[in-house]
């Protein structure tokens, strides 16, 4: 068992970040015939017959679309309207898929294997490779030093790539995709296919497997392999090392896989989160997107057209965090400056406001607390945060116990 | 990190959910499951952050659900931290603490802060 490293091994710790960070935000266009190779041996490494088609989609998104709509889509409603919403959302969705799937696709694949989309691969992969390359290694070096590969190496890999790109992706397709869904429908049958949409959800977490943004654990093994020789233990997680080189997400099935190209276009801030003020942070080949301000997803039109960003629209953004970016690219200042905004009160907790032109349904004035976040940002700066809170409220301390109405009191001791 | 003086103890907060020490007990109450090895408080929806405590650190740490709006977090002995992508770690002794999340005015009803 190795138990400790040499000044050699270690010294390669930074080698080693750069590679897989260099490897995860990767823009590079997708060489879909190494991804092919690289699909076969995901496949073999797992114990599995290489899939009958591989199919290249330029995103996530598209790939997504394509898959549910050779899944035909289950939806469960009434059968007087089964017909008409299934056509309808499949209709929508077919809209959505662009010329990124072939012809081949949708002429022939989508008849032919709807079948071979059902079972998904991804469980048996990961419990071949994943779970037995794991356990091979834990029982060939110590927990001292897979801590400190893990604490130096991966978890810089894991935090530039995994937290800060792969999981917007995951959540802006997530949502792209039940939107798209949820356009196709009127009203009156959404709850009914509310079912289908988390099949959708769900069917996009349990086939994928995330190639370039599968960097983070990959550099651990990847330093385990060439620094600590271990080839046998490391051996069957070659096919996952060889997607996430070639190829951006894969969505493996028994019998069909789909591959899809690279981002494009990653836009980050200084300190690494996602972030563009003038256009996507993230962009795929089919011009799907994803939107950021520092690291969080936003609509399209706050980057976009930020002018329309206006005082009704800043309260009624129900999400406290996207009202945040709201509210500071209004200018927080000019915010608190409007002849409508009224300051109350403030003290230690707070900033008590009431904005007079702005009614809610018992005509009471529209109130906020603007508080400050506990936790500085990493240039030393505090963000601002606006709770709405009730209007006859006259004191920032009864407006913030307002915000935890259950704890008689509430005076942390500590805040973060 | 700020530190109130006049502070009571068993209080904490760590952006918008709030702890406080409490003596209900957890018998009868159903135990919300870990989440990749983590158990979680609370969950953004659109940043995706989470407040968790990790329970390859600290194993033995339980969340078990009060009610709609409050869940009881049991702190083995020796404590355990509660981490954030973007607040600072919060450590927290021994006990049973009720958690709360913060609330936002509403005049249809008064609704959980969501981030």
């Amino acid at each position: 068992m190795i138990t400790e490293l040499t000044d050699t091994q270690t010294s390669k710790f930074g080698e080693y970040v750069k590679k897989w960070i260099d490897i995860g935000l990767s823009t590079e266009p997708i060489d879909f015939e190494k991804s092919k190779k690289a699909v076969i041996n995901v496949y073999k490494y797992g114990g599995l017959k290489p899939p009958k088609n591989i199919v290249y989609c330029k995103s996530p998104f598209t790939a997504i679309l394509t898959i549910n709509i050779l899944q035909k889509i289950k939806i469960s409603v009434s059968d007087s309207v089964s017909n008409s919403v299934s056509n309808s959302v499949r209709a929508s969705v077919w809209a959505s898929v662009n010329d990124s799937v072939s012809d081949s696709v949708r002429d022939s694949v989508r008849d032919s294997v709807s079948d071979s989309v059902r079972d998904s691969v991804r469980a048996s992969v990961w419990a071949s490779v994943r779970d037995s390359v794991r356990d091979s290694v834990s029982n060939s070096v110590s927990n001292s030093v897979r801590a400190s590969v893990w604490a130096l190496v991966s978890d810089s890999v894991w935090a530039s790539v995994s937290n800060s790109v792969s999981n917007s992706v995951s959540n802006s397709v997530s949502d792209s995709v039940s939107d798209s869904v949820w356009a196709s429908v009127s009203d009156s049958v959404r709850d009914s296919v509310s079912d289908s949409v988390w099949a959708i959800k769900f069917n996009f977490i349990e086939s994928v497997l995330e190639g370039q943004h599968n960097a983070g654990f990959l550099s651990f093994y990847g330093y385990m392999r060439n620094e600590l020789k271990l080839l046998k233990e490391t051996e069957k997680m070659e096919g996952i090392k060889e997607l996430a080189m070639t190829s951006g997400w894969t969505y493996a099935y028994k019998d069909i896989c789909f591959v899809c190209d690279r981002h494009i276009k990653l836009n980050k801030d200084e300190t690494g989160k996602l972030h563009n003020e003038g256009g996507p942070a993230v962009e795929y080949l089919d011009g799907y997107s994803i939107y950021a301000w520092h690291g969080l997803r936003v609509p399209e039109w706050i980057i976009l057209q930020p002018e329309l960003i206006t005082v009704d629209k800043i309260i009624s953004q129900q999400n406290a965090e996207i009202r945040r970016v709201m509210m500071e690219k209004f200018g927080r200042d000019k915010l608190l400056s409007l002849p409508e905004c009224k300051h109350i009160h403030s003290d230690d907790w707070g900033d008590l406001y009431h904005i007079g032109t702005i009614k809610d349904v018992n005509d009471q004035p529209y109130a906020f607390l603007k508080v400050v976040n506990s936790t500085p940002e990493p240039d030393g700066h505090s963000k601002d945060y606006i709770l709405r809170v009730n209007p006859t409220l006259t004191t920032a301390r009864e407006a913030w116990l307002s915000t935890f109405p259950r704890i008689p009191n509430f005076t942390p001791a500590i805040e973060t | 990190m700020k530190i109130n003086s006049f502070k009571i103890e068993g209080h904490f907060r760590q952006g918008d959910v709030g702890l406080t020490k409490t003596d209900k007990s957890t018998k009868r109450l159903t135990e919300i499951m870990p989440m990749n090895e983590r158990v979680v408080l609370a969950l953004g929806e659109v940043t995706g952050h989470h407040h968790s405590i990790d329970l390859l650190k600290t194993p033995g740490v339980k969340l078990w659900k009060f009610d709609e709006n409050v869940n009881i977090l049991s702190i083995p002995a020796g404590g355990a931290t509660i981490e954030h992508q973007e607040h600072g770690s919060i450590f927290i002794p021994e006990g049973d603490y009720e958690s709360h999340i913060q609330i936002e005015y509403d005049p249809e009803g008064n609704r959980k802060v969501t981030d």
